[in-house]
């Protein structure tokens, strides 16, 4: 009998429930389970503590650089429970031969569907007036309509895609701006590309979409700012690292935009001194984009086909660089 | 005619919020035709005698959310139309007015792409659970939720009027499969979005969301009542925006 494979698995406390339910049972009948439920994300201490020699290491958010790497013995590989991996240390990874797989495109309609939801909460005030309501405060508030307006997406991969078609009923003029230009998908969906000074100047909503890396950190800036309308909102559902926060909360203060909504920050948990919390033009959600039971399933499946398809001794195929 | 126009008394009572968009877009039209001005901006609708006090002598009145009952109509001089600020004219004694041929008028799709777009603002909301997000961070409190996608869950919108419509046109692009339920079916319009007509009973059984765009009236006030929301599941929302 082939000995199982050990496998260890960290996920956010919330989650328990649904891996319980929808995922326990494939992932045990497979391999040996260490499972790691945790109310707060796991420091780069504490993965260096557990590390054991287990072949597979699921996590979300952690940091994984090399001090990690080298701690555990046994790695094959390391499987993101989600899509962004800017946590993890590609090149480190690469050269011990550790896969780093993600479940690219399992999680884009989420994150589109909170973007559209963010976009309309921030655009109709929807936070401030439920709470003033139900405080027994009745108050009107104007706010503006998507129909006829501009939507600007940063990014059109796979959620800037999702979010392109998803808008469709709304009668919204969508510019894109993308390294990569995909022709017939902007012909079909009625889809500008334009280069980024266009994008931050005509667009009245602008959502990002691209993922993390050093060469766009703090790419949206106080300059950029001052090039969009002073009606517009921006609204990150991506990474916290692309948006200058001190520079968003100075431009929103001197009323170079009107708003924004976050479901990203520099730092998780957000320091809650920054003045992000104080402006009442501000949505904040807690990181919550691909956070949906259909999407964690998802993650789920994609997450066991990439460990098996390692154990299985093939190069998976959602692997984040080349072999 | 011109010169008996001249002194038309136009009474506006509306609420402090439409201030700028009054000044900005509605006075110069008024002021350009030569109308007499009587204008009041209220934190809260005004009560009756208030609102007689302005409607007496007016030749026309823009009202928002203030009762404009019998008592009200009957003690004007002049008046000729009310121009309700909006659509539901549920607040207007429509009887007293068409007794003292008196117009009342509405606007009636001004607002429907706004209304429509905020049905879908709230749906997100409650599916997303955005709000709730929001005011944990605002507590100091890192919190994940879950939350569910909207593809193939089940909306189910009562109302499907001009309103409804353009809430079934957006939600389709969302993934929902849509149920409605209304006294007149517009079959063209069900076909292409996908959407089947119900009975109430029955989408109430089954949908995800429910969504109400109906008028108020003497059939639909207190239409959805404790027994319709025992049939709802009990992991359903109910939005109601009408």
């Amino acid at each position: 009998m082939m000995e199982k494979h050990k496998v260890t698995i960290l996920l956010p406390e919330i989650f328990e429930e649904l891996y319980k339910r929808n995922l326990r049972r494939v992932f045990n009948d497979k391999y040996i389970m260490k499972e790691i439920f945790f109310n707060k994300l796991y420091s780069k201490q504490q993965m260096i503590d557990i590390a054991a020699d287990e072949e597979a290491l699921i996590i979300t958010l952690e940091t994984i650089d090399r001090d990690v790497l080298e701690a555990y013995s046994n790695l094959k590989i390391i499987a993101n429970y989600g899509v962004g991996y800017d946590n993890v240390d590609i090149q480190a990874a690469k050269e011990k031969g550790i896969f780093v797989t993600n479940a690219s495109g399992a999680n884009a309609t989420s994150v589109a569907e909170l973007s559209l939801g963010l976009m309309l909460s921030a655009a109709r005030n929807i936070i401030n007036v439920n709470n003033l309501t139900k405080a027994g405060k009745w108050s009107l508030f104007l706010g503006k309509e998507l129909s006829h307006k501009t939507l600007g997406i940063i990014g059109l991969g796979k959620i800037g895609k999702e979010l392109a078609k998803k808008v469709t009923g709304f009668d919204m003029k969508i510019l894109a701006y993308d390294v990569f230009r995909d022709k017939d998908f902007a012909n079909k969906w009625n889809i500008e590309y334009v280069d980024i000074d266009r994008l931050a100047s005509e667009s009245d909503f602008i959502s990002l979409h691209i993922p993390f890396s050093e060469e766009n950190y703090h790419f949206i800036d106080y300059s950029f700012f001052c090039k969009m309308k002073k009606s517009a909102i921006l609204i990150n559902t991506a990474r916290g690292k692309i948006v200058n926060e001190n520079d968003l909360i100075k431009a929103i203060k001197e009323k170079e935009i009107a708003g924004a909504a976050l479901d990203v920050f520099e730092n998780e948990p957000p320091s809650y001194h920054s003045h992000l919390f104080q402006l009442d033009n501000v949505v904040t959600t807690s990181h919550i984009g691909g956070s949906t039971l259909e999407a964690m399933i998802r993650i789920g499946t994609i997450t066991l086909k990439n460990i098996e398809e390692t154990f299985q001794g093939k190069v998976p195929t959602n692997n984040v660089y080349k072999v | 005619m011109v010169s008996s126009l001249s002194y038309f008394k136009v009474s506006i009572t509306l609420p402090k919020g439409f201030v700028s968009i009054y000044k900005n877009k509605i006075k110069q039209e008024f002021l350009r035709r030569k109308f007499e001005l009587i204008e009041y901006f209220y934190e809260t609708p005004l009560k009756e005698h208030q609102i007689i006090s302005y409607l007496q002598d007016a030749d026309a009145a823009v009202v928002g959310g203030e009762k404009i009952t019998r008592e009200v109509i009957e003690k004007t001089h002049h008046l000729k139309i009310i121009a309700y600020f909006g659509v539901g004219v549920d607040k207007i004694d429509l009887k007293a007015a068409k007794e003292k041929n008196i117009y009342v008028t509405n606007v009636p799709n001004a607002n429907t792409i706004s209304v429509a777009e905020f049905t879908i603002g709230l749906i997100l909301n409650c599916i997303r659970k955005i709000c709730f997000s929001h005011s944990q961070l605002r507590d100091k409190n890192w919190q994940l939720m879950i939350g569910s996608e909207c593809g193939r869950k089940i909306l189910g919108i009562i109302g499907l009027g001009s309103i409804g419509k353009e809430v079934a046109k957006r939600a389709s692009y969302l993934g929902f499969n849509i149920r409605a339920f209304d006294i007149n079916h517009d079959y063209e319009f069900a076909h292409k979005y996908g959407i089947k007509y119900l009975s109430l009973d029955r989408i109430l059984n089954i949908s995800d969301i429910i969504t109400i765009h109906l008028p108020l009236n003497s059939r639909t006030r207190g239409m959805i009542n404790k027994n319709k929301i025992n049939k709802m599941k009990s992991s359903s929302y109910l939005i109601n925006i009408s």
